[in-house]
């Protein structure tokens, strides 16, 4: 009631504010939107330029780089993407095979983590219970608590668990419930509608039924959202693959490593040939992606 | 429908998971057969030394050797070492053995100090003794000292032989103002004007980055020189509140003034804006040749191979430049010092895990690469460096680069010294023993103040720990 | 303009939540068996979360709180209780008996009102212009996610690289246009942490960018066509109708914000390694473990910022709530 008394006596002013100003509005309309492009495009740029330097870098040979890193190539030394595609391999994984192992890893660790952050978010979210604040403040401090040094203690957990060296172990850590994700789903289902619940319920159908075949459902735009967000992370994680993981490396340990070595060698055109390799799917994913978040743009709304 | 679908996405994605799972868990099954594993930090010496150590070493025992060239290492032995692993020994920087060997997680290598390395040769004569005694704790030997480094000023040979520049053999010698090594002594600071003179401005004396803390190389060999090696040895045992006594004990202080009036009060001396540049562009002015000399240490050569042109650069290091005052042998010369790089806190070490299965064949191993055609080989492989033993008896091939050579002559040639220290206020972190004026050793402060009064921060420095040492001690 | 939203958002601040007390909404004689039923929903599915964060975050962690409370004893080469020493230390470090500790923690704090106020805003600014499919929207929110996909060490590379005195190319723009004292970009304080922080808003973007556009899409046509047609403006429009109605998820950012105050790090590392004077507590606890000698330390340090800093977040949360009521469509 507050606070729509208190938007009611801002809009009461703003009407009188645009009433006076609406054939000025409507010059000023377009060269705002050209305004707003023009900064867009500026920020853009700035934005594909290391791209675009990485990229040019990347087939320099070692000395132009050192010469002048601003420099168009003058010729294009392809090789050093040959070289590191094939030339290197971490425990007889080529860079091909830790794309494998990358993909499944990703994909399901993202998978349980929706799953997990999407249950916990929604009940706390929506159903009033015993300690729901106490878990949301306890996910609040999950997130802000620095921790030092807590490796050894989760190694020797997960050793006790059986779970070193194996991919189920790797994906069980995943699999939290609490974290970033919690925090953007929470906002989210926090402000969903209620509506259907309450028609569904009186249709008999159970909770369960109305978090997996409504919520959820509803909740795609936001998940996709935090997916892509989560799985970049995944793809990117190094220390949990690293350690309960060893024979196995992911693209992130792989690359890792071969990164480290071409640096002591201050081979840094391969370096980026490297890093744009390991970029290169992210990028596609992302451009997939881009539309269906698009596509949920269009299909959003009330309709769900 | 909507739910089905996401629900049969799902299914079928835990499904393919699952299958993958088993797959690679087969896959991954493999069987540790070997008779010594080899866990070495993979940074600015490669592997490749590793590598060739660990052939030989099977060629001439017989003995399979697993080899990890991991570049994270050092934040996985803490906890490889409380968990136990397989791994039979550990080559890294900053391994924090003293704490390790407390809470009883290192093999004690008391009997490997005793083994003959080669006829009559034990391994605790080839280690350099104060390597030896940095290495020990409790009174047992806990670490083999790693590396020996070699840090000080590189310069471009090619750039001084083209304009007919002498290397500087000491600090200033205003009476040689054309550093005119038939004159007399070539002085730093005098070059340094020379070069800007020569080259119209074109040419700075020196590039640098505050990035990294190489200029530590220089100031620490100026510091020893004014002290002496022993005060240092004193220093960092802390055997007295008086080490931190700039009064009494002013060479650090002294050490770090000559590099303020050097480089601080001469900001044309350094490429513009030096202090904000990152190594990595420091780097390139150098070999492009805009600079003609960087602070650096022995892997520079060997890290920049192929990446610059022999016309424009070619590299060598020179013995650092005595400062005024420097402490003189018998025949009234000045005694030639070098800092141990990177021998700072906790060094780089090389350990035994206590829960080693091959503690026999780790200590084997160890005394094998100290014999000196191994001494050898590591340090071709390594273009250069090191390890911290004995090299007296080690020639280098003529191939050789005189970079190589030179970092050779270096370390024969002078008193090497440390700042590695077990005392308990550095062990428990109270005190910083290389730079234990907070704030001071940032280069980057002095050079937005080259008139700090430093003397004023050694005198508070000296006031707080004078405040603080019993506690530290009780 | 709330007669607008309560238009085509018929249901406001009604049963957003399922209550013990909404005895309205269902027949009194199905109330004990839904909430039978509600109890077994709410035990089912938190349980393996609850399980995971207990093992996971709990067992892990309870080492290193006890850690805090305790110091190394060299002799005996044990860990022995010390009760709130460390704590005092931590106290006395950021009171003034060091400079570095104490600038570490304004640094981070400062992180906040970076995030919060300026990063945040111009990502809502930026999310609603792409929402109005200003020329090239498409491609601009590819572009704009660029940063967060392309590895931190490249990122800052190129960055770093760009401000360089001799190498980079700033510098003689700026030069072209005419100003002379060009400061050290990241060679002294505070320039280089205000260049971190630059750098932070510049990359940062994209995340925030993706998260409020998408919850921006989520607002119905029907309200945005509405305010149109009642010839609303694009400020009004943004300030009045879509801050409001994406609040929560902005409320979110706006938490998660504040959480970089413990958890930036990569960024200081990397532009300005081994400095100290652009430390963070992320940082410096990372270094300290690293080094391994002092974890009672860190753990103390770690956990005295959080006990401080975790309140103080929950406050702002509470206070964003009270902003705007929740809006349900």
């Amino acid at each position: 009631m507050k606070n729509s008394s208190l938007s009611q006596t801002k809009s009461l002013r703003g009407a009188n504010v645009s009433k006076e100003k609406k054939t000025h509005r409507k010059l000023t309309k377009d060269w705002a939107l050209w305004v707003v492009f023009a900064v867009f495009l500026i920020y853009a740029v700035t934005l594909v330029f290391p791209f675009a330097w990485m990229l040019f870098n990347s087939v320099k040979s070692n000395q132009e780089y050192f010469q002048n890193i601003w420099a168009f190539p003058q010729s294009f030394h392809i090789e050093n993407y040959y070289n590191v595609l094939f030339n290197y391999n971490v425990h007889n994984v080529t860079l091909l095979g830790m794309f494998g192992i990358s993909i499944v890893i990703t994909l399901a660790g993202t998978a349980l983590s929706l799953l997990m952050s999407s249950i916990a978010s929604y009940v706390i979210a929506k159903y009033k219970f015993f300690g729901r604040n106490a878990l949301y403040a306890l996910a609040v401090f999950v997130l802000a608590v620095p921790v030092a040094g807590t490796l050894p203690a989760q190694y020797s957990i997960m050793q006790s668990l059986h779970l070193t060296n194996s991919f189920i172990g790797v994906l069980i850590l995943y699999a939290s419930g609490f974290g970033f994700n919690f925090l953007i789903l929470f906002g989210f289902f926090k402000n969903l509608s209620w509506e259907y619940a309450e028609a569904a319920l009186i249709d008999g159908c159970t909770d369960f039924g109305i978090f997996f075949r409504i919520m959820l459902p509803m909740a795609k735009p936001a998940l996709i959202a935090v997916g892509v967000i989560h799985a970049i992370g995944l793809w990117n994680d190094y220390v949990t693959p690293s350690i309960y993981l060893p024979n196995t490396p992911t693209l992130a340990v792989g690359v890792n490593l071969l990164l480290s070595e071409l640096r002591g060698q201050s081979a840094y055109p391969e370096m980026f040939a490297t890093m744009i390799i390991a970029l290169i799917p992210i990028l596609a994913v992302f451009i997939c992606f881009q539309k269906t978040i698009m596509e949920n743009t269009v299909a959003g709304g009330l309709k769900g | 429908m909507k739910a089905k679908t996401i629900v049969r996405i799902f299914v079928s994605l835990m499904a393919l998971v699952m299958v993958l799972v088993c797959a690679f868990s087969f896959a991954a099954c493999s069987t540790t057969d070997w008779d010594l594993k080899i866990a070495v930090v993979h940074k600015e010496y490669g592997q490749k030394w590793i590598n060739a150590l660990a052939r030989k070493f099977e060629e001439e025992t017989g003995l399979v050797v697993e080899v990890e060239a991991n570049p994270n290492l050092q934040s996985e032995i803490a906890n490889r070492l409380q968990n136990g692993s397989d791994d039979d020994i550990f080559f890294s920087h900053g391994i924090s053995w003293e704490l390790y060997a407390a809470r009883g997680y290192l093999e004690p290598l008391d009997d490997l100090y005793e083994t003959e390395v080669s006829d009559g040769v034990l391994f605790g004569d080839k280690v350099l003794p104060q390597f030896a005694s940095a290495s020990k704790f409790n009174g047992h030997y806990y670490k083999v000292a790693w590396t020996n480094g070699t840090g000080g000023l590189v310069y471009n040979k090619k750039m001084f032989e083209d304009h007919g520049w002498a290397v500087p053999t000491v600090y200033s010698n205003p009476s040689n103002p054309d550093c005119d090594p038939q004159a007399g002594e070539v002085g730093l600071m005098e070059l340094c004007e020379k070069i800007l003179a020569d080259t119209d401005g074109e040419v700075k004396p020196f590039v640098w980055s505050s990035e990294t803390y190489y200029w530590d190389y220089v100031v620490f060999d100026w510091w020893a020189q004014l002290a002496g090696t022993d005060a240092i040895e004193t220093y960092t045992q802390l055997a007295s509140l008086e080490v931190f006594n700039p009064e009494t004990h002013p060479e650090q202080m002294q050490a770090l003034q000559a590099w303020v009036d050097l480089i601080a009060k001469h900001p044309e001396y350094s490429v513009e804006d030096s202090v904000g540049k990152s190594y990595t562009a420091a780097q390139m002015e150098f070999v492009t040749g805009n600079a003609a000399m960087i602070p650096c240490a022995q892997w520079l050569e060997s890290g920049m191979q192929g990446n610059y042109d022999e016309s424009t650069c070619v590299m060598d290091l020179m013995p650092t430049p005595f400062l005024d005052g420097a402490k003189t042998d018998e025949n009234g010369d000045p005694i030639p010092v070098n800092y141990s790089v990177g021998a700072t806190n906790s060094g780089d070490s090389i350990i035994i895990p206590k829960a080693s299965k091959h503690k026999d064949a780790a200590k084997q191993f160890l005394a094998f690469m100290l014999r000196d055609d191994n001494l050898k080989l590591f340090s071709e492989e390594t273009y250069g460096v090191q390890l911290a033993a004995d090299y007296s008896n080690v020639t280098l091939d003529d191939s050789a680069t005189d970079f190589m050579k030179s970092v050779y002559r270096i370390n024969a040639t002078s008193q090497k010294f440390d700042l590695l220290s077990s005392a308990l206020p550095v062990l428990q972190g109270y005190l910083s023993i290389d730079w234990p004026v907070e704030g001071v050793q940032h280069y980057a402060t002095l050079m937005s103040d080259p008139n700090t009064d430093l003397y004023e921060l050694y005198e508070e420095n000296y006031q707080s720990i004078l405040a603080d040492w019993d506690e530290w001690f009780e | 303009m709330s007669k607008l939203i309560e238009k085509a958002v018929p249901v406001q601040n009604a049963g957003r939540e399922v209550s013990e007390n909404n005895s309205g909404r269902a027949p009194r004689g199905h109330r004990m068996s839904r909430k039978k039923q509600k109890t077994i929903f709410i035990c089912v599915m938190l349980a393996f979360p609850l399980i995971q964060l207990f093992i996971f975050w709990f067992l892990v962690n309870v080492n290193t709180i006890i850690m805090a409370f305790q110091e190394f004893d060299w002799l005996t080469g044990k860990y022995v209780f010390n009760g709130f020493d460390n704590f005092i230390r931590v106290f006395e470090e950021i009171g003034g008996d060091s400079a570095v500790t104490q600038r570490t923690v304004i640094n981070s704090v400062l992180y906040l009102p970076v995030t919060c106020f300026i990063s945040l805003p111009l990502s809502i600014l930026f999310s609603y212009f792409l929402y109005k499919q200003v020329p090239g929207s498409a491609a601009y929110r590819v572009i704009f996610f660029l940063p967060s996909i392309i590895p931190v060490a490249v990122l800052t590379m190129a960055f770093s690289f760009s401000f360089d005195a001799t190498l980079g190319f700033v510098n003689p723009i700026l030069r072209a246009f005419g100003i002379k004292n060009i400061p050290s970009w990241f060679g002294l304080y505070p320039t280089n942490q205000i260049m971190i922080f630059v750098y932070c808003i510049w990359a940062g973007l994209g995340t925030n960018i993706v998260l409020i556009s998408g919850a921006i899409s989520r607002i119905p046509v029907e309200v945005m066509e509405y305010s149109k047609l009642e010839g609303v403006g694009k400020a009004r429009e943004l300030f009045q109708i879509a801050v409001p109605l994406v609040w929560p998820t902005i409320t979110t950012t706006f938490i998660l914000g504040c959480t970089s105050v413990f958890t930036v790090m990569m960024q200081p590392l990397m532009l300005t390694p081994s400095s100290s004077d652009t430390l963070t507590i992320a940082l410096m606890i990372y270094n300290g473990v690293l080094n391994g000698r002092n974890l009672p330390y860190y753990s103390a340090f770690g956990l005295a910022l959080s006990v401080i800093g975790v309140p103080v977040i929950l406050v702002i949360k509470w206070v964003l709530g009270k902003i705007f009521a929740d809006v349900e469509y």
